[in-house]
């Protein structure tokens, strides 16, 4: 390996780049964002800043965030049917995607118990905004979420024949706030930190 | 003129420059808001410009691979680009050929397993041919990659180097690129000097290949310096602004 | 290291084109002066002297030179002589030089690179400070002036700040441009001509002689009044170039006529014939391998050579000037003899050389001007201004011309050197050697050093890597005296009832490594020339005659050929290459192995094999003449040269024997096989040779000629031409058959060597040998060619390996374009010293011999002399113009009642005419038939004639 001068770690440059290499770090690489390892040294893959507590390397750009398994998305229900709903992933955690990825809710993981008597019509509504939890990546080009924690569901819904807004009543219910008419929903339990993990 | 002068006794090449120096090196970065990166990179008087858009999901389900990136390289050259205006059809063989030798170098450089199921397109046109146009190309796509945030193993720098009266000669211009010398274009990643990108036109002889080769590989460690420095001026404008 | 000045050109011409370039201006470019403090590393050293001596009265202080581009172009004599130092050579004019004259710019390179002559080139283009753009509507030869001005001054300031010593040294211009003088002047800068600082020079007087007469604007104005006008003007570049795009001209190599002085012909690529120019006017100035534009005239007044052999012999005076020489208009009633005709509008490119020759003798040597008489027929006189004149006169000596004006009959030119006394062998052989270019130095002591140490021994691991034929009983055979032998033979009865042939080549590309000087001094040789008395060797003697040579009783390195051949029909069953040790174990000459094989009692291995290869040669050479080969004669002499004095004792014709056509025949088939194998390895690249077939018109005198005899030739093939060739005989003229043969040669175009690359496959045909494919193999000691061939056969059987001008296509047809040069040169060198032995053979005697007409001129006979191989003409007496009768379509002169046609067989006598010491020269004269009245020995001239 070709060992430059510019090979020795940068602590005094506020930014690393590509290829720079970083300073010694017990922790795997595979679970630090920006790094990567080559011949036993970890390197920076992106350009951005070194944070002190993990050495990752924070990105300057906002980079493009994959949602993978575990991370809780936000995500807009499409259209429904008998055995899942299909949905577009709109941010994952904080981070608002640019583009929406697709997404989709089957039948059985839409909550907890019960789930043989689960009907996706009484559980999600086209244009609802949904939080979920992602299982993973299907089979096609859609991520596989789930909502089946309390936490999880619908989080804001409208009625669709007006637009007006619907709050909810129970676990399973939202109410219109014009009419009052109530309509049946996996409601998610809104709690303010929700673990991403 | 059958033989004519690329490098004078005097050690000077028919611009001025000596073997083995670059052309003046100048890049802007980020110049295109739409995209998610974009540089326009000029090395003498050959311009390129390259945007890069993504990772985003993939628009055909035969692009999608379940363990890595799918890269989408599109090079193509203006219409005004060289000294006769000429149409060129997308389809355009050569451009074809380079599209793909540039994709499989930055799959060689992109961390690709780290998005995957999605797609990173990358669009490079060279706007004036002054010679090296590929490897001009790669240094623009780095810069753009770079600022698109795109995760890499390191730059992938490249230059282009002939071999004229037994002197390699690094960066040519379109002239010495026309001249007799066979052309060894190498692009490689600098701190590691690992060869991603190997391209030689007409025949180099074996002898004559470790010499240019290192010369080449030098090239690209100047050009690295080079593009550092730049992207670590714009990254202090960009953070003050 | 770069300043950021960038800039970018745009022009456009026909349809629109965008040129971008750009143009780097330094600040690192050194100014070649040693101590200078302001510059740092010098690439290769300063060359300039930081207090140069000055020896001229005219600028006292110390100065170095700056000549302009028409000094360098002009007085390349005086740049290049030794006392000339400290001269700064600015890149502009190098490059102006090199556009104009190629020739001219590799001498100034090569003084350049001679460190002793201190001079340096300044890059002046690319310095910042020195650099200047073209101002608009400036031309582009004034901006260059202004750039040379303008290092002047930036020489002037730099040195005064970089340099400790007092005075600083100043910069003197030399030009001979009356503005840029003035201008130089106005800006502050010293400038003289040459001849003015020449002649204020308090040293080295002999420099003056060395300048090159260039009659300056005004002179040439003034005389324009009172001196006669003899040439029309030469059209400028532009519009000739104008005119070759519109095909109102075409461009091509003049060609002097040897024969008459006011014939030319210009060889155009894309007319089968040669475009004649007729008389002194519509050559225009035109010298002897210029490249002119030629404007045809109308088909009507197209005409054909005159066929009278002329010699210039005008007046020494110009002022006496009767030259009102008029041809002869075209009298052709053939029209198939009507060749284009053209006259010369303008010079495209001068090749001036500096040329060999002597001074006419005047009455009076003591004045300044003096006519110069080349050598070379085809080159007109010289007038000159010297010094030397009585010391001169009766030597060889070499000349340059500078000029050529519209006002001056002869074109005006400057002595360069002395070669020795005439008739002197030494010098003459000089002569002819520096008028072929053929490099005959002794080899340089860094050549010699890439030679093996002796005693040179074959080592264990040599042989271990080679096969082993010490054993075969190998023979060479050559002609006597012979010492680098490079070819030898085997044969051998194999078990299986085939036979096994061998031919071993003296590998000496084992010897001559790539990139060594050794290997680039035979490169630039390219191959050993013969002269009658002496070998100029390719490659050092050490190799030539020794290492390389195949002697009997020694063992040596050889590159081989195996055939496995049938005996019977000499089929060949396979063939194999391979590098061997080989011992021969003896060294015949022809005439040896003649008689060994004729020798009934002889039954040694050695015999036998000569024997058995002697009977397969003959189904080879029969298959060959089969195939269409051509047997063709041309008259070869040999000298026995007496080994005291060197001088030739004895003509003798050469004698082929069975013996000869045995070795040429598998020297043939080597070549072939060869030629196969490198072509099959190296489709690109290899190096091979051919001998296109000659356009039919090269045949109508050969065809005119036969048929006076009553012989229909038939040319379309080699085949039929062979064949036809064979049918013409007549039974109590045996030679007449030679004759022909003799003239289908001259027919024949050149064989060339080419780059395989280059042309298509079936272009590789060798018309004269009947082969599809051919290269040359056989003879590495004495051709550059075949060490090639060795080096790409090498590597292709695994026994070498490359390097990378081997497989580069470009630089092998480079090569054998330079190698197509030295042969032919080569060939003329050797006729011409053929000629000049037959000379001296002839200087005190004087022989009555048969000979035959060979050639029917309108004033002359050329005659050939079978005994000796010589040929000349006989003239006739042009006053009787009269009594002279040319018959066109019979080929054949009538003098005064007696009529000469092609092949008449008449008597001469061969002397050498001495007139005075200047000219003396090999005199035929008609001794029968006898011609009444005209023909006095007096009124007799004659000369050698070399053709091609």
């Amino acid at each position: 390996m070709a060992v430059t001068s510019k090979d020795t770690p940068l602590t005094s440059t506020p930014f690393v780049l590509p290829g720079d290499k970083l300073p010694p770090n017990s922790d795997s690489a595979n679970n630090r964002t920006g790094v990567y390892v080559r011949d036993g040294g970890t390197y920076s893959s992106i350009c951005g800043k070194v944070t002190d507590s993990k050495s990752t390397v924070k990105p300057l750009v906002p980079p493009f965030m994959c949602p993978e398994k575990g991370n809780i998305v936000l995500c807009r229900v499409l259209s429904v049917s008998q055995i899942s709903a299909k949905v577009e992933i709109i941010s994952v955690g904080s981070q608002v995607l640019k583009e929406p990825l697709m997404g989709i809710i089957r039948r059985e993981e839409v909550r907890a118990s019960e789930k043989d008597k689960v009907s996706l019509f009484q559980s999600f509504r086209p244009c609802d905004i949904v939080q979920a939890r992602v299982l993973g990546l299907g089979e096609g080009q859609a991520y596989v979420l789930t909502t089946a924690e309390s936490e999880l569901g619908v989080i804001l819904a409208r009625k669709l024949c007006h637009g007006g807004r619907m709050i909810p009543v129970s676990w399973c219910e939202y109410q219109c706030s014009v009419t009052g008419k109530r309509e049946k929903r996996k409601v998610a339990k809104v709690i303010n930190n929700i673990s991403s993990n | 003129m059958a033989d004519f002068e690329y490098l004078s006794p005097e050690g000077l090449r028919s611009d001025g420059r000596r073997p083995q120096e670059l052309r003046v090196l100048s890049c802007n970065i980020s110049h295109c808001l739409q995209a998610d990166g974009s540089a326009y990179l000029q090395q003498g008087n050959t311009r390129v410009i390259a945007t890069v858009y993504g990772p985003h999901d993939v628009s055909r389900r035969s692009e999608a691979q379940h363990d890595k990136a799918f890269i989408n390289c599109q090079f193509s050259m203006a219409t005004f680009s060289t000294s006769e205006r000429k149409k060129r059809p997308t389809g355009d063989k050569s451009c074809l050929e380079t599209s793909l030798a540039l994709k499989k170098t930055f799959e060689a450089a992109i961390l690709t397993d780290t998005y995957p199921h999605s797609k990173i397109d990358i669009f490079v046109q060279i706007l004036q041919s002054d010679g090296s146009d590929k490897a001009v190309s790669i240094n623009a796509i780095t810069m753009a990659l770079i600022d698109a945030g795109i995760p890499m193993k390191d730059y992938v720098c490249a230059t282009s180097v002939t071999l004229i009266n037994d002197t390699p000669i690094v960066d040519l211009n379109y002239f010495e690129e026309r001249g007799p010398g066979p052309e060894l274009i190498v692009g490689t990643l600098p701190k590691s000097g690992k060869i991603v990108f190997l391209q030689v036109n007409s025949r180099l002889h074996i002898d004559n290949m470790e010499k240019v080769l290192k010369e080449g590989m030098n090239g690209n460690q100047r050009v690295h310096t080079i593009l550092d420095t730049l992207i670590k001026k714009h990254l202090e404008k960009s953070i003050l602004t | 290291m770069l300043t950021s000045k960038t800039f970018v050109k745009k022009t456009k011409k026909g349809n629109v084109l965008k040129v971008v370039r750009e143009h780097y201006l330094r600040d690192d470019v050194h100014c070649g002066v040693r101590d200078c403090s302001l510059c740092k590393d010098c690439p290769d050293g300063p060359s300039l002297d930081p207090s140069p001596l000055t020896h001229s009265t005219l600028c006292q202080y110390p100065h170095f030179l700056l000549p302009d581009t028409n000094i360098c172009l002009h007085q390349i004599d005086f740049l290049e002589d030794p006392s000339v130092h400290n001269v700064i050579l600015t890149q502009v004019v190098l490059q102006e030089v090199r556009n104009i004259n190629p020739g001219i710019h590799r001498r100034l390179r090569d003084i350049v690179s001679n460190k002793a002559r201190k001079f340096y080139v300044f890059s002046n283009e690319h310095h910042k400070e020195a650099y200047v753009e073209r101002r608009e509507n400036e031309g582009a030869n004034d901006r260059n002036d202004r750039a040379i001005r303008a290092c002047c001054q930036w020489y002037n300031i730099h040195l005064a700040k970089g340099l400790e010593t007092t005075p600083p040294p100043r910069v003197i211009l030399l030009t001979n441009d009356r503005e840029n003088k003035r201008r130089a002047s106005a800006a502050g800068i010293e400038s003289y001509t040459v001849l003015e600082y020449v002649q204020s020079l308090t040293v080295s007087s002999h420099l003056l002689d060395r300048l090159a007469t260039i009659a300056d604007g005004e002179d040439s104005d003034k005389s324009s009044t009172r001196k006669k006008v003899y040439f029309p003007e030469h059209l400028a570049l532009s519009v000739i170039q104008r005119g070759l795009k519109t095909g109102k001209y075409l461009q091509g190599a003049f060609r002097g006529s040897r024969e008459n002085y006011l014939e030319g012909f210009v060889s155009i690529p894309s007319l089968e014939k040669w475009v004649l120019v007729q008389g002194l006017e519509n050559m225009n100035r035109a010298v002897h391998d210029d490249v002119v534009a030629v404007e045809l005239f109308p088909e009507s007044s197209w005409t054909s050579p005159c066929g009278i052999i002329e010699a210039d012999l005008t007046s020494n005076k110009e002022e006496e000037e009767t030259d009102t020489a008029q041809l002869p208009a075209g009298k052709t009633s053939d029209p198939s003899l009507v060749q284009p005709t053209g006259k010369v509008v303008g010079i495209i490119k001068r090749n001036w050389r500096p040329y060999c020759g002597t001074l006419l003798p005047l009455q009076d040597m003591k004045g300044f001007r003096h006519t110069f008489v080349p050598a070379e027929r085809r080159i007109p006189r010289i007038r000159i201004e010297t010094r030397q004149g009585p010391n001169l006169l009766g030597k060889r000596i070499m000349v340059s011309i500078d000029a050529w004006s519209r006002l001056a009959r002869f074109p005006s030119g400057h002595f360069v050197k002395e070669l020795g006394p005439i008739g002197d062998r030494e010098t003459e052989n000089e002569v002819l050697l520096l008028e072929h270019d053929v490099p005959h130095l002794p080899f340089s002591p860094a050549v010699l050093k890439d030679l093996p140490q002796t005693p040179w021994v074959i080592t264990d691991e040599e042989i271990s890597k080679r096969l082993d034929l010490r054993h075969l009983s190998i023979c060479s055979v050559d002609p006597p005296g012979c010492t680098d032998i490079d070819d030898a033979l085997h044969y051998r009865e194999l078990d299986n009832g085939n036979v096994e042939v061998g031919v071993h080549i003296a590998d000496v590309s084992h010897f001559i490594r790539p990139k060594t000087a050794l290997d680039e001094e035979a490169s630039n040789r390219g191959t050993t020339v013969y002269l009658a008395e002496k070998r100029i060797d390719m490659v050092p003697e050490l190799l030539s005659s020794n290492l390389c040579s195949l002697r009997s009783g020694e063992e040596r390195l050889a590159f081989s050929v195996l055939w496995e051949m049938s005996p019977d029909d000499a089929h060949i069953v396979s063939t194999r290459f391979v590098k061997t040790v080989i011992e021969s174990k003896e060294s015949l000459t022809y005439a040896e192995a003649q008689m060994k094989i004729d020798d009934k009692s002889l039954r040694d291995d050695v015999t036998t094999s000569l024997r058995g290869l002697n009977s397969l040669a003959k189904i080879l050479k029969g298959r060959r003449l089969e195939a269409g080969a051509l047997t063709l004669a041309s008259p070869e002499i040999r000298f026995e040269i007496d080994s005291e004095t060197h001088d030739p004792i004895d003509l003798i014709n050469k004698e082929l024997k069975e013996t000869n056509s045995l070795v040429e025949e598998f020297m043939l088939l080597a070549n072939v096989s060869v030629a196969e194998a490198i072509y099959e390895a190296f489709p690109d690249c290899a190096l091979l040779r051919r001998h296109p077939p000659p356009p039919t018109s090269n045949y109508d005198i050969l065809l005119k000629a036969a048929k006076g005899k009553g012989f229909d030739l038939i040319v379309d093939s080699a085949k039929s031409l062979a064949d036809s060739l064979e049918m013409a005989r007549i039974p109590d003229n045996e030679y007449f058959n030679t004759l022909l043969r003799i003239m289908a040669t001259r027919c024949m175009m050149q064989a060339v060597y080419f780059c395989s690359g280059s042309i298509t496959y079936k272009e590789y045909h060798h018309y004269g040998l009947a082969a599809p494919i051919y290269t040359h193999f056989t003879s590495p000691i004495r051709r550059y060619s075949d060490i090639i061939v060795h080096r790409l056969l090498a590597v292709s059987i695994d026994s070498d390996v490359t390097y990378p001008l081997l497989l580069d296509k470009h630089h092998t047809q480079q090569l054998s374009n330079h190698l197509n040069h030295r042969h032919k040169m080569a060939q003329y060198a050797q006729r011409s010293s053929v000629s000049l032995h037959t000379h001296l053979f002839f200087k005190e005697k004087d022989k009555v011999e048969d000979g035959f007409v060979l050639l029917v001129r309108r004033n002359a006979i050329q005659v050939i002399i079978p005994a000796y191989g010589i040929e000349g003409s006989i003239f006739f007496d042009e006053h009787g113009q009269s009594a002279l009768q040319y018959d066109e379509s019979l080929l054949s002169l009538t003098v005064s009642g007696t009529k000469f046609c092609l092949f008449d067989k008449v008597v001469v006598r061969i002397a050498v005419e001495k007139k005075d010491l200047q000219t003396s020269k090999l005199a035929l004269c008609l001794v029968s038939p006898v011609i009444s009245g005209s023909n006095g020995v007096e009124s007799l001239k004659a000369k050698k004639k070399k053709h091609k």
